[in-house]
């Protein structure tokens, strides 16, 4: 600092008043980045997540568009072609009755995918809305609510599953109500005690002084403020139940033949594991790829949301 | 704005009650600011709860304007929204983040009718200038802004239905000493402005003189003396107001110097199983034998001056 | 007189995802022994930053010491490993921080806690070490003391902990203590019975104290001698007396003037420091006080002020000190 006085030659007019020229400002920070911009940002910075969101993004466009290029149909058989390798004609190969292994992956996909998000949505809508009513309520209601809660969770998951087979026969309804029903659960618990620890908060106190109705602090003020959490849990549970469901199918719970999930194709290439590896290998890496990928995007978004790695 | 005997008893367990508040009086003029201080667990805070009806009662009642806040019809609760409200404590928690600025102000506006569309813009902006903000906060979130600039935030957000009794519940203690005082000259003036009445909470009692006009100092959920703000400084009547005022470190070194300190001894009991008597004398010098057994009531000295002290 | 503390030419980054935060912009000061001295400053100004310096405290990355040292009676505390450190904590220099909560370990009682920080530093019979720890907490005005060694910091008060937090860091005697902000999270009468406790350290037991803080209210009963920071840097240092009476640096004065004061009428405006202190990642040119200051000059938004000497130990950092300013504004006089 006194090297730069040294060279400088001070003049009288330096030390005019400024007076109001360049006056206090309250300014604001530089960049005016919203939470969820901010979350995103992290996000893409956070390369597993971004292999994570890609692969799930790729999944999908095949899933939607892969029956369609390989000019087979996920049904038909070909009883001429039967166990073939992976090659030209069959990409992945075929099965046991001669049909397209890469249809059939694809095809597969729909379901698996569509099982994991629409299981999601389900767990997303109804578990926010029980959850929150609960936290936000409080006391008996609250009290009420939970039980009925850990009622439900202490069923056994295969109960429900064979129960529901019974009631209703096995297929993809079956399937869709019974991973709904267990998963919602974990949702409920999450928000509400997300709820709990907001609602003392005191935006919320603002918003009841305010004279806010309780549905709006529940669905504009408390409910936007759980999302975090909310988004990781589904990034668990999309895969879970995709997983799940590819187990029912296994046991021959799931969805029925010739429709095919993931899980049932693992199912099939069990039966051929020995001379035909790849009927197994396929399913079995797609699948573990799905939950790979959900994993990933979950550890990325917790990570994003953490505020001890803001700033 | 008239409190009767106001209680309030939270059960944390079967046979465990605390009593938050234990039968508080208060009256505040219309115009006026009224300081609540006392140390932290003391029931200043429920007592600013209870008022704004974000708690019930256990037993006694608010009145505002003669009307029961706590016990009236639909119509008259409604509006009674729009004549009360709260500025908050903490400038982190009191802003829902997920909001802009714009949106935070302009949502009571909307769910009580004020305005709509485009006036909802207008009015926010009036706003924002009311408390010394620029216009271009409208689309900023809570976290893009500094301590005092949310707090300023919280103040426009109670103004937005223009009401007439604000409690101010610790405004300032977590913004820095030059960011404290902007706030405090902000509110100052916008009391001046609209006519407001003040219930001014703190823990602070240097910050309590500068706005109030009449203090009320509480202990353990009880009042121990109520005086205008110029007395009570002057010369507290309660052995406690003398320790507290005692205790506020002087800036001027000279007067730090030559003063006598009153330092309490102890800490303040638990208000879950408050002493017997006065809930001061376990750490009073000048307590006596009816201290320990029965609690003084607040009697009045003159000259606006209630105090709660057999000893006074 | 040889200081027992002495920092020099401090100079404290952060690295934060904005660009890298000049926490402290070095910073000189001597404590003697025996000697209480006062840091003051809002937050955010580097006080904190500069405290933990002295004894490295600050989590690395993203802190990092880029010049200067601090030295401990001769010792470079910044050259030393983190053993050799160890050594120094808690046995030379004790710390009392902000937080008795986050500070303390739930988990231990809180006599264990004191005799561990003995046991460490080489006092190996913890029979005697348990006999001290009894003494310290009765020195420290902790009622009871017996029962207490036994109680889990959850227990106690906000006011005790903070007793206990001041015990733990008087453990081994140390010549130095720093406070960190011993009383932002503690009320007015606690507040008042440890600044009690600190003038009694310092003034019977001869204890160098180091209080950091930005409450400037709490420096005259205290400190002899007060520093106050701004931007990471020292601004303005000198005798209480001096600083608070004839403060020479406008953001001193600023600071003096929002303070609401006993002494003065309550009708009487608080005139606050307009706006709000900068952060310092890529400060423009200039006087970091600038555009908050009421006295600014042409030459503040051009070169940041050096260090003017007003007397002994009365140093300011601002150009309204420098000879032209006042032959330029003849009116200040």
């Amino acid at each position: 600092m006194t090297g730069v006085i040294r060279v400088l030659e001070l003049r009288p007019e330096d030390f005019q008043a400024l007076g109001d020229k360049g006056g206090p400002a309250e300014g604001l920070s530089a960049d005016p980045l919203n939470y969820w911009r901010d979350v995103w940002r992290r996000l893409k910075a956070n390369r597993a997540a971004v292999f994570g969101l890609t692969v799930i993004a790729v999944l999908v466009f095949f899933a939607l568009a892969g029956p369609y290029l390989s000019g087979h149909t996920y049904d038909r058989q070909d009883l001429s072609m039967i166990n073939q390798p992976p090659g030209a004609g069959f990409w992945f190969g075929t099965d046991c009755l001669g049909r397209d292994l890469f249809t059939r992956i694809w095809y597969g996909a729909r379901i698996s995918l569509l099982i994991g998000f629409v299981t999601g949505a389900v767990c997303l809508v109804i578990g926010v809305l029980y959850g929150g009513i609960s936290g936000y309520a409080g006391g008996r209601v609250d009290d009420l609510m939970m039980r009925a809660v850990e009622v439900l969770g202490s069923i056994p998951f295969l109960l429900y599953v064979i129960l529901l087979m019974v009631l209703m026969g096995p297929g993809l309804k079956a399937v869709f109500i019974a991973l709904g029903a267990v998963y919602w659960l974990t949702v409920a618990r999450i928000v509400r005690g997300q709820v709990l620890a907001l609602k003392e908060q005191e935006y919320i106190l603002a918003a009841r002084v305010l004279g806010i109705s309780p549905w709006r602090i529940l669905t504009r003020h408390l409910i936007p403020n759980t999302m975090g959490p909310i988004l990781v849990t589904l990034t668990l549970i999309i895969p879970e139940a995709i997983f799940t469901e590819a187990w029912l199918s296994f046991l021959g719970l799931g969805v029925s033949v010739p429709k095919a999930s993931w899980g049932v194709l693992a199912s099939e290439g069990m039966e051929g594991l020995r001379n035909y590896p790849w009927q197994l290998f396929f399913p079995a890496f797609f699948i573990s790829l799905t939950m790979l990928a959900f994993n990933f995007v979950g550890d990325g978004i917790r990570d994003a949301l953490d505020p001890r790695l803001r700033r | 704005m008239e409190i009767k005997n106001l209680s309030k008893y939270f059960r944390l367990a079967r046979n465990l009650v605390l009593k938050a508040v234990d039968g508080i009086s208060l009256e505040i003029y219309p115009g006026e600011t009224l300081g609540l201080v006392g140390e932290s667990g003391c029931g200043k805070s429920t007592v600013g709860k209870v008022v704004v009806r974000l708690y019930r009662p256990t037993a006694g009642e608010v009145l505002l304007e003669g009307v029961n806040v706590h016990n009236c019809g639909k119509r008259e609760s409604r509006s009674l929204f729009k004549k009360m409200q709260m500025i908050f404590q903490d400038p982190y928690a009191s802003l829902n983040p997920r909001m802009t600025v714009g949106e935070i102000i302009g949502e009571p506006l909307e769910i009580h009718g004020l305005a709509r569309g485009k006036e909802i813009r207008e009015r926010v902006e009036d706003l924002l200038d009311t408390v010394g903000l620029d216009r271009s906060f409208t689309g900023r979130f809570p976290h893009e802004l500094s301590g005092g600039q949310r707090q300023r935030v919280g103040i426009a957000r109670a103004l937005t239905v223009e009401p007439k009794f604000i409690v101010c519940d610790e405004p300032v203690s977590a913004l820095d000493v030059s960011i404290q005082a902007q706030v405090l000259n902000l509110l100052k003036d916008l009391q001046q402005r609209f006519g407001l009445t003040l219930l001014f909470i703190s823990h602070n009692l240097s910050v309590v003189r500068y706005v109030s006009r009449r203090v009320a100092v509480m202990y353990l959920g009880r009042l121990v003396e109520l005086a205008p703000c110029r007395e009570l400084y002057a010369s507290p009547a309660h052995p406690y107001t003398r320790a507290l005022i005692s205790a506020i470190p002087l800036v001027d070194p000279g007067a730090e110097a030559q003063r006598r300190r009153i330092v309490l001894g102890g800490d303040v009991p638990s208000p879950i199983n408050p002493p017997p008597g006065c809930p001061f004398s376990p750490r009073c010098r000048e307590s006596a034998g009816i201290c320990t057994e029965e609690a003084p009531a607040l009697r009045n000295m003159g000259d606006g001056r209630y105090v709660a002290c057999h000893r006074a | 007189m040889q200081p027992l503390l002495k920092i020099e030419d401090l100079n404290v980054q952060f690295e934060t995802r904005a660009g890298v935060l000049q926490a402290v912009r070095g910073i000189n000061l001597e404590i003697g022994p025996g000697e209480a001295l006062a840091l003051v400053g809002e937050s955010g100004c580097g006080k904190s930053a500069a405290a933990q310096s002295v004894l490295k405290l600050l989590p690395s990355p993203p802190a990092r010491i880029t010049r200067g040292g601090v030295f401990f009676a001769g010792e470079n505390l910044t050259a030393m490993s983190e053993k050799e450190l160890q050594r120094v904590r808690g046995r030379d220099i004790g710390f009392i921080f902000q937080d008795p909560m986050t500070s303390l370990n739930p988990t231990m009682k809180v006599g264990r806690q004191v005799v561990e920080v003995m046991y460490r530093h080489g006092e190996k019979d913890n029979k005697k070490n348990r006999e001290r720890a009894l003494e310290i907490f009765g020195l420290v005005g902790i009622s009871n003391p017996g029962r207490r060694l036994d109680q889990y910091p959850h227990q106690l008060s906000g006011g005790m902990r903070q007793r206990v937090m001041a015990a733990i860091a008087l453990a081994c005697g140390p010549r130095l203590l720093i406070a960190d902000e011993p009383t932002t999270a503690v009320d007015v009468t606690i507040q008042a019975q440890i600044m009690e406790l600190l003038r009694d350290l310092q003034k019977k037991r001869g204890m160098s104290v180091l209080l950091i803080t930005h409450d400037l209210s709490l420096v005259a009963g205290f400190a002899r001698r007060v520093a106050v920071m701004y931007a990471g840097k020292i601004i303005e240092t000198g005798t209480a007396e001096e600083v608070m009476n004839s403060p020479a640096h406008p953001y001193t004065r600023g600071l003096l003037a929002s303070i609401p004061r006993l002494e003065v009428r309550p009708e009487e405006r608080l005139a606050p420091v307009p706006g709000r202190p900068p952060v310092m990642i890529n400060p423009p040119p200039g006087c970091p006080f600038r555009p908050r200051c009421p006295e600014a000059m042409y030459i503040c938004a051009k070169i940041e002020p050096g260090e003017t000497i007003l007397g002994q130990g009365r140093i300011v950092s601002c150009w309204l000190a420098h000879p032209m300013a006042a032959e330029s504004r003849p009116e200040r006089l």
